[in-house]
């Protein structure tokens, strides 16, 4: 990678990281950012799901996957107000990975990068691995009350990339805003 | 007779939540997982008085759902319910005759006194 494409991945990770704290904050879940270390101590055999939506801009393109056991998604029904805890946990973490990718696309629209998203594709099983993408990627855990959650995010970038100008750059608005016309 | 409003969203928890929402406040729900379902079921005659409406979904999104319930002259009105803030995609559903915007995740009171104001305002 060069320089400005190291400069828009680094933003594209750290952006991802507090968007993923912010998401699960506004469910009132506190996680926070696990250590590296802690991917390599996860249980790998465990009941998992996990959820894929790819993302295009100018001149990138890239993938996040979301994977969490079910024990988790399932306490994540009851932490958004499904009576009785029910519902689909490949549905539920597809609709988180879909608003963390939202709340990401947001705030890389503030830094000059804006993209496109696909819908989410989900999958549930065990002995989920996650396999190294191409280009650059970062894997990232979080810690939560009695849970993890890994989140990667692949990036490939193609010659010419660079960030929109400042003056052509927008404000997305943000998570729990309405506006009505 | 209680005000039936569609719910368009190709997440089976959403269409959940939106609907335990609005049936909490005396609306009646009918729900479609994407913009093709939700115009057959429109074409097939339910008497609809609101639309709440997601962006990206499968099959047919909800910018070109606004687009086709444009050239078939239908006037009920959409509230998109998304992930998406973009301004231009919200500049987009404006000028297609979207009459709201919400970012999910939504707070259940917002959405209901939306769809007051809106069913209202219909009537």
């Amino acid at each position: 990678m060069n320089l400005i494409e190291q400069e828009a991945f680094d933003a594209i990770v750290r952006h991802l990281a507090e968007s993923t704290v912010d998401m699960f904050e506004s469910y009132g879940i506190s996680i926070s950012q696990a250590s590296e270390e802690r991917v390599s101590q996860l249980d790998v055999n465990a009941q998992s799901v996990v959820a894929s939506i790819g993302y295009a801009g100018e001149k990138v393109r890239g993938a996040l996957v979301l994977i969490a056991s079910r024990a988790a998604v399932e306490t994540w029904l009851w932490a958004i107000g499904e009576p009785n805890g029910g519902g689909d946990v490949c549905d539920t973490l597809g609709e988180f990975s879909n608003m963390l990718l939202g709340r990401l696309k947001g705030r890389l629209l503030a830094e000059g990068l804006p993209v496109l998203l696909s819908t989410p594709t989900t999958a549930a099983g065990s002995g989920l691995r996650m396999a190294r993408p191409a280009g650059a990627h970062v894997r990232l855990v979080f810690d939560g009350p009695t849970w993890d959650l890994e989140v990667l995010i692949s990036a490939t970038f193609e010659e010419g990339f660079s960030f929109k100008e400042p003056a052509k750059r927008e404000v997305a608005a943000e998570a729990g805003e309405m506006m009505l016309f | 007779m209680s005000v039936t409003i569609l719910v368009i969203d190709d997440s089976l928890m959403v269409r959940q939540q939106v609907s335990r929402a609005l049936t909490g406040a005396g609306f009646s729900m009918l729900e479609a997982c994407d913009g093709l379902e939700a115009h057959q079921k429109l074409a097939g005659g339910a008497d609809v008085r609101l639309i709440v409406c997601d962006v990206n979904m499968p099959r047919m999104n909800g910018i070109e759902f606004l687009e086709k319930m444009s050239a078939n002259g239908l006037s009920i009105p959409v509230v998109m319910l998304t992930t998406e803030g973009q301004p231009e995609l919200i500049q987009r559903a404006k000028a297609l005759g979207a009459k709201g915007w919400i970012v999910k995740p939504f707070k259940p009171e917002m959405l209901v006194a939306a769809a007051k104001k809106l069913t209202a305002a219909a009537a």
